[in-house]
């Protein structure tokens, strides 16, 4: 959706020129780091560094994109050392940043810093920069071609170029490396320098306004020496570790100037043709695009900004922020109800227009990608022995083929086990293979990641029912029974390394019934089954007339929406009949087919609207598979958010991922299981309805009872007809509850009527003791789900929406969410509206 | 009224061409002793039986590769336990619930996932006597 924006103008902005952002200090700091990394400032400001209370360093910086400004420190830091910044300006100082406590890393990575990632690869013949990812801000990297250092940074950032000298040569042995404290990483992954397939491509510039002093070139090569000229004047040249470049010059540049770069690699063959772009005059400068907002928020991220710029940011016309990069810390909190502008300046030239922003009340904000974590190389080999067969990936001390465990990790502890199960397809394919990239990225981050070949139950050999899938549940058992006898061993490789009190399953398909029945048949000392991932599981036993009830484990189920195959979505069975451990959660996946989560399962197999490209359905797996994993197996309280709704992963689709979650420390208030029916909620308390029929019914498939057969789930709900606009259902609460912090999270679903609804919709609402209620919209905490159109049927899918409680309190100052009586769903959309299902009314 | 295209979507289809299911060419039924398959860990939900009713299909092309499981529906008994014949295309399906097995009843094949108007009618019923109709 396009940017709600006005003429800047239209408003008259209160711009306070004393009113500057604070910076941000980058959390963690490390001991032994000769740095502090700063971010969020202003371009071509002051820095001043407090240590202790006392201000030890104070430098111009230049710009904060792309990756902050590094401050040398007078010494070394030290755990315990309290750390914050400021930014200074001619007419205004800054309040102070974020305060940092310095910490020792291996509080951190107790296994030593992380393997660093040459990045971008390849490095190419004659390159004279490479770029060097995954390191711990403050360390020292380094470059090796064929064993011989050529580059060398003391105290890098994160990302960090670093220069080498002299240039590469073909084919040689690239690998980078760090330290911190002494402590040496593991070496990355061997790049091996080879040469560039000539022509060099055409630079590209994104776009230049009048003013600017910041440009950023595209389409360079890695290790490219990239040269500008500005009308016609040499400006220098600079390597770079390749796609893009931001340049930073000495002066602002005038409108219509022509900007003109060129790249070299190896001097024998010749440059890029001159990429070019003109300056374009103030009035064409955009205003910024932003992320949305959500109450209570202190800061807001942009999408697009333009290089260099500062950002201005006002709440009801008056200045709040001012600061630049991707995101601005703001001087006061956004509440409900304000209208807040958002703005561009480059010297003195202003974006014409203004973004208007409405803060939500829920709006999960992007944050890491939960796959990314990359600590160790990978070994792995392929066993075949005892009725057991499949791979197995895990933390090595260098990548390849039986290379021996991570000594450094052996010796911390012994880590968890994770044991993947595909389904039924063609024996003749490896499909046991298909998952390798996610047992990479698993072992990587310290897990024993096994993938048990099923083709002896597959295909022409499969059978089918119910005894197939014990077949494979006994090929699992099996397989872990072997990886306890390699454990066991005093000299296998995986010797004393494996915990298999910490074990989670992931199956597909086939092997997704197989995950979800292995821990009620299981009987191996030692093994505790804690994470279940069933990624589109059948459900035999469901179909034959039993149902499944998972527990005593944490579950996550993905259930492709375009499954063309397992079309019913059959996991939305084991959700809902699942209790909790912990918690719950249901990924409902738009675009999404059953087949492109396994590499060798080649063919879409889907139903429906074009599903998404197979690197897609990976990075959705990898991002919450990893985040789940992570959470039970290793309790990485990092990533729980991700698995209920509160943060985003970076790097994968999330705007086609739906989730639904349920914690066990929440409190009910209607789940709809209970006697009395739809008069009286969980709570015994007696419900009322006016203006609108409520009814309680099962919502699964071939039952007399339901609603219609677009229920796929395994529970009872109440769906919701709408007689007319505002009517009510309420659900008192016995006794009054205080839920100031809390959230109430509820399952909710349009039931498909027939045509797409323009406006679906409700309002939850909180009544107090006073018998004032306060309502929040739906749409203002995410929506409800426009219905997925599956061939076979389009399903009445519950996904789950968060209502904060001060989402509530700012509605109404009359509200007292201390002593709340009672939940109201008022349907305040107009008649016809299709009807709403619902379930699991919580207090969280 | 109108109809928007998203509408369509909400018909019944047929499933997928690669998973359509072969006709079946021969069906014999007979009853057999039981032995259940074996496991190496666990003890398979059919272990309880002894005998079971073996129902012989030999299919015009091998049974698609799929997550679903192919299911003879006899009246109202849904038999999917199957393993594979000896000869090319033959699958030997076995039913349990013998008492609930009538005579007459007619034999439908159909994957256990179709909709109801997917399922293939077939030009068998199910007979107690030894020789399939």
């Amino acid at each position: 959706m396009a940017d709600e924006q006005i003429p800047r103008k239209q408003v008259e902005l209160r711009d306070d020129p004393k009113i500057i952002s604070p910076p941000m200090v980058v959390d963690p700091l490390y001991s032994c780091s000769p740095v502090v990394k700063v971010i969020l400032f202003i371009p071509l400001v002051t820095i001043d560094v407090e240590l202790n209370g006392v201000i030890v360093k104070s430098v111009g910086v230049g710009f904060p994109d792309p990756n902050g400004a590094l401050i040398s420190m007078p010494s070394l830091l030290v755990a315990g050392q309290k750390i914050r910044a400021r930014q200074r300006t001619a007419s205004a100082t800054s309040g102070w940043s974020n305060l940092v406590i310095v910490k020792n890393f291996l509080v951190d990575y107790p296994a030593g810093p992380p393997r660093p990632v040459i990045n971008p690869a390849p490095v190419f013949e004659c390159g004279c920069r490479t770029g060097v990812s995954n390191l711990l801000v403050g360390a020292n990297a380094w470059i090796t071609a064929n064993a011989v250092e050529v580059g060398k940074v003391s105290g890098c950032n994160d990302h960090q170029g670093i220069n080498v000298s002299p240039d590469y040569g073909i084919h040689q042995d690239v690998l980078a490396q760090s330290d911190l404290c002494g402590d040496k990483s593991p070496l990355s992954a061997l790049e091996q320098s080879i040469g560039f397939p000539y022509p060099l491509p055409l630079l590209g510039f994104d776009a230049v306004y009048e003013g600017s002093q910041q440009i950023r070139i595209t389409n360079v090569a890695n290790g490219a020496r990239v040269n500008l000229k500005v009308n016609g004047v040499n400006q220098g040249t600079s390597g770079c570790w390749g796609g893009s470049l931001l340049w930073g010059l000495g002066s602002p540049l005038p409108a219509m100037a022509t900007l003109e770069a060129t790249q070299t690699l190896c001097s024998g063959n010749p440059p890029s043709p001159p990429g070019t772009t003109t300056v374009q005059p103030c009035g064409n400068l955009p205003a910024p695009s932003v992320y949305p907002v959500q109450i209570g928020d202190d800061h807001i991220v942009l999408i697009n900004h333009v290089w260099g710029a500062t950002v201005k940011v006002y709440i009801n016309n008056v200045k709040i922020g001012q600061g630049s990069g991707t995101v601005i810390t703001l001087t006061q909190i956004i509440k409900a109800g304000d209208t807040i502008l958002v703005g561009q300046e480059i010297g003195t030239c202003k974006s014409a227009m203004l973004t208007v922003v409405h803060p939500l009340c829920v709006a999960p904000p992007i944050s890491f990608n939960p796959a990314s974590l990359n600590l160790f190389p990978v070994g792995s080999f392929e066993y075949n022995q005892s009725g057991a067969k499949g791979s197995v990936y895990y933390p090595a001390q260098t990548d390849g083929v039986s290379t021996p465990f991570n000594k450094r990790l052996a010796k911390i502890k012994k880590v968890p086990f994770v044991v993947l199960a595909h389904g039924n397809h063609s024996e003749s394919d490896p499909s046991y293979q298909g998952y390798d990239y996610f047992q990479v990225q698993l072992a990587r981050m310290g897990f024993v990641v096994v993938s048990v070949d099923c083709n002896s139950v597959n295909g022409s050999q499969s059978g089918g029912g119910v005894v197939n899938i014990e077949a494979r549940v006994d090929l699992i058992i099996q397989s872990i029974k072997l990886f306890q006898t390699f454990n066991a061993s005093a000299n296998h490789l995986l010797s004393n390394t494996i915990d298999f009190s910490q074990t989670g399953l992931m199956g597909h398909s086939r092997g997704g019934d197989a995950v979800v029945m292995a821990p009620e048949m299981i009987a191996l000392a030692d093994v505790s089954i804690n994470a279940v991932l069933a990624l589109a599981p059948t459900d035999f036993r469901g179909w034959a007339g039993t149902n499944v009830n998972p527990k005593k484990f944490q579950f996550m189920t993905i259930l492709p929406a375009g499954d063309g195959d397992v079309w019913e979505n059959n996991g939305a069975r084991f959700y809902d009949r699942s209790a909790p451990g912990k918690f719950k959660t249901q990924l409902y996946i738009y675009y999404a087919n059953h087949n492109y989560f396994n590499r060798q399962w080649v063919l879409d197999e889907g139903m429906g609207p074009a599903r998404m490209q197979r690197f897609e359905h990976e990075e959705i797996l990898s991002a919450y598979g990893c985040a789940f994993f992570r959470n039970v197996l290793q309790n990485d309280n990092s990533t729980f958010g991700f698995l209920v709704n509160r943060v985003l992963p970076s790097g994968c689709r999330v705007d086609n991922v739906h989730l639904a979650f349920q914690i066990k420390k929440s409190f009910t208030v209607d789940d709809h299981e209970q006697a009395g029916g739809i008069a009286t909620n969980s709570m015994a308390q007696p419900t009322s309805q006016i203006g609108l029929t409520a009814k309680e019914f099962p919502f699964r498939q071939n039952d007399p009872g339901s609603f219609d057969s677009s229920f796929f789930g395994n529970t009872n709900g109440m769906v919701i007809t709408y007689e007319k606009q505002n009517g009510n259902f309420v659900s008192p609460l016995k006794p009054v509850q205080n839920l100031k912090d809390k959230e109430i999270w509820i399952r909710v679903a349009e039931v498909f009527a027939g045509n797409i609804h323009p406006d679906t919709g409700f309002q939850l609402g909180l009544r107090d003791a006073n018998g004032t209620t306060a309502f929040v919209d739906s749409n203002a905490v995410g929506g409800i789900l426009i219905p997925y159109p599956h061939p076979n049927r389009v399903k009445s899918m519950l996904n789950t929406l968060r209502f904060r409680s001060t989402c509530f309190e700012q509605s109404s100052k009359r509200f007292n969410i201390m002593q709340v009586t009672a939940i109201v769903i008022r349907c305040n959309r107009p008649v016809p509206h299709p009807p709403l299902a619902f379930d699991d009314l919580q207090i969280v | 009224m109108d109809a928007t295209e998203f509408n369509a979507y909400n018909q019944h289809h047929g499933p997928l061409v690669q998973f359509e299911l072969p006709p079946i060419k021969t069906l014999t039924i007979k009853r057999v002793k039981f032995t259940p398959p074996k496991f190496k860990n666990i003890q398979s939900s059919l272990s309880k039986y002894k005998e079971a009713i073996e129902i012989t299909i030999v299919t015009e092309k091998p049974i698609p590769v799929r997550a679903a499981t192919p299911v003879l529906y006899i009246g109202k008994v849904k038999v999917s336990y199957y393993v594979p014949g000896k000869a090319t295309n033959e699958y030997r399906f076995y039913a349990f619930e013998i008492d609930q097995l009538k005579d007459n009843d007619p034999i439908i094949w159909g994957w256990n996932n179709d909709p109801v108007v997917n399922l293939n009618q077939t030009k068998f019923s199910y007979t107690s006597k030894k020789k399939g109709k």
